[in-house]
């Protein structure tokens, strides 16, 4: 038994060599695997910054879109009370809530009396922040009033005759039928600036324009936002029911004979795609007419008017106010034109509501940072 | 003994055939696995590198192009893009005199350098007056009620009236697609590439009826296929 054992062969060379070949193939592996560790942890390297660009671009791409909305949002916000109290250069700033992970934000810096710095901005929680900003501009009443030279503005080309009266003696006198008071907001401005520059009978329309404007309400804007249209021959009149003013009564311009009664503080604005006859009655506010107007057989109308075409005062018509006339104009004897800058100024402060939005100053662009 | 070593023996070579068939292929199937992987990462990091271009592209130029008007803030060309480069605004005091001093709160990606800005003013209704800044200084003034603003004093080359309500401050420029790259040339100072060079000959800028666009084809088909972005309403 002892010399069997100590006879057994020692391992075979072939499963030696098997072995060997064993640990090459091992070793082969493993600089394989390594091999290819390198070269996938490069590639997920690669990946995990195309993932990390990836989200970077669409967390700026919410935030900028965070910044528009809120941009829109302030842009398109109602007429607030704050508007007329804020001081130029002042800031209101609104939180608008979040969207999504991104906190919104509208500011509005007052730069002038019609002249806003609109701005949308908006963080998420990693602290990112985008903004962007646009120039904006808003009607006001007095100085849109201001800005007119005359009682009677026309187009360049139009003809004006004046065979009746054009008053324009003192703009901002309060005369009957207007309360003392309906004045008092605006006339501290109002007599700083015709001290100056004396109000004129006739002149051209701002910046020479052919078609009227109200800054950057063009005149299609203008007709687009009157909440009632009328047409063709009228004769306006107070329209109440049960004690209220019927404010939607489409030749219901108003009472400024009887201030104190329920039409007495409405002051509409009305829009005519076409020509318009005011045929008598009385009324208050503020037209806008696509065609001619004409104003006859005693109608009085206060406030401002806003024509496309021509304007015709006769048969003892009387209006008090400011007119804008892309065509012209002709006062026959026997009418009034009293130029009011308090009665237009009344008018637009009633419509304020319509007309003081803001607008994009859009032959700007945006402005950064974005 | 014979039997046994005979039995080794024969045993080794076919042992040893097959093992090297299997070294071989695992050596083959290892080779094309790496170089499978190793295509594959090429590919990734160029489509990486297009990505990147692309997105730096389409940010600067639709950033830089919707702050100004085409025509009178920037125009295209066929080889590139030239234009107002606004770099910050400032809110003008009121002031009720024309003045070449402007007293200004100013906001921006930089500040003001009189060697190379210019301004343009704004009204109210967007009317505009350009002027060369000629001068920095801070100022002692208050102006307004906010006491966050800095304030400053902007003097300009020629007098301005007292409807401007804006200024935005700005540089001359220009992008190129040149070199494979998107560059930008201040003024007349050498382009700098702005995105990896990434880009063929094809590349491009596409002026299409009312907007401006961009043309980009990557060099190698590995890095994807051509892109086309908006950039900016040209009416």
């Amino acid at each position: 038994m002892d010399g069997v054992i100590v006879r057994e062969p020692a391992a075979p060379p072939a499963h030696r060599s098997g072995h060997e070949e064993r640990g090459a193939v091992l070793a082969f592996v493993i600089l394989l695997m390594l091999a290819m560790l390198v070269l996938a942890h490069g590639a997920l390297l690669a990946s995990l910054s195309e993932l990390a660009a990836s989200r970077a671009a669409v967390r700026e791409l919410e935030l900028q879109g965070a910044a528009r909305w809120a941009l829109a949002a302030t842009l398109s916000a109602p007429v607030e009370p704050w508007v007329d109290s804020l001081a130029i250069w002042d800031l209101h700033a609104e939180d608008l809530g979040p969207i999504g992970d991104v906190d919104a934000r509208g500011e509005l810096w007052r730069l002038g009396a019609e002249s806003w710095l609109a701005r949308g901005a908006a963080r998420n929680a990693h602290g990112a922040e985008a903004s962007t900003a646009y120039l904006a501009w808003a009607l006001d009443p007095v100085a849109r009033v201001t800005t007119l030279a005359a009682a009677l503005s026309v187009g360049p080309t139009a003809t004006v005759t004046l065979g009746g009266v054009v008053d324009v003696t003192a703009p901002t006198a309060v005369r009957d039928p207007a309360s003392p008071s309906s004045c008092d907001p605006w006339l501290v401005e109002l007599g700083q600036r015709y001290a100056t520059a004396p109000l004129a009978p006739v002149g051209p329309l701002p910046d020479s324009a052919a078609v009227p404007t109200l800054g950057l309400l063009n005149f299609t804007s203008l007709l687009d936002l009157a909440p009632v249209m009328v047409s063709g021959t009228g004769t306006p009149s107070p329209t109440e029911s049960f004690g209220a003013c019927l404010v939607d009564a489409p030749w219901g311009w108003g009472d400024p004979d009887a201030p104190s009664e329920p039409c007495g503080g409405h002051l509409p604005m009305r829009g005519a795609s076409g020509d318009l006859t005011v045929d008598g009655g009385v009324g208050q506010g503020l037209l806008v007419v696509e065609g001619d107007l004409t104003v006859r057989n005693g109608a009085r109308f206060y406030g401002m008017a806003v024509v496309g075409g021509s304007l015709a005062l006769e048969g003892g018509a009387q209006l008090e106010g400011m007119v804008l006339a892309g065509g012209g104009a002709s006062v026959d004897a026997g009418a009034t034109l009293t130029g009011s800058a308090c009665w237009a100024a009344r008018a637009l402060t009633a419509r304020r509501d319509i007309l003081g939005r803001l607008v994009p100053v859009v032959s700007v662009g945006a402005i950064g940072p974005d | 003994m014979d039997r046994r070593a005979g039995r080794c023996a024969g045993f080794s070579a076919p042992e040893a055939l097959v093992g090297l068939l299997l070294g071989l292929f695992l050596v083959q199937l290892g080779y094309g696995t790496l170089q499978r992987l190793r295509a594959t990462e090429g590919r990734l990091a160029a489509r990486t590198d297009a990505l990147v271009a692309m997105r730096v592209a389409r940010h600067v130029l639709r950033t830089e192009l919707g702050r100004g008007m085409e025509g009178e803030d920037w125009l295209a060309t066929p080889d590139s893009v030239s234009l107002r480069a606004f770099r910050g605004t400032a809110r003008l005091c009121p002031r009720a005199e024309t003045t070449d001093e402007l007293t200004v709160a100013y906001e921006g990606e930089r500040r003001p350098d009189p060697a190379k800005d210019s301004l343009v003013l704004v009204d109210p209704l967007g009317h505009r007056e350009v002027r060369a800044l000629v001068g920095v200084t801070a100022s002692a003034d208050a102006c307004g009620a906010n006491p966050g603003d800095d304030l400053e004093v902007w003097r300009l080359d020629a007098a301005v009236g007292p409807d401007a309500v804006l200024a935005r401050l700005f540089e001359r420029g220009s992008y190129h697609l040149a070199s494979s790259a998107l560059r930008y040339r201040r003024g007349a100072s050498g382009r700098q590439p702005l995105t990896p060079e990434v880009w063929s000959s094809a590349t491009g800028w596409t002026l299409t009826g009312d907007q401006l666009g961009l043309h980009a084809e990557p060099r190698t088909p590995d890095a994807g296929r051509p892109w086309e972005a908006f950039l900016a309403w040209t009416e």
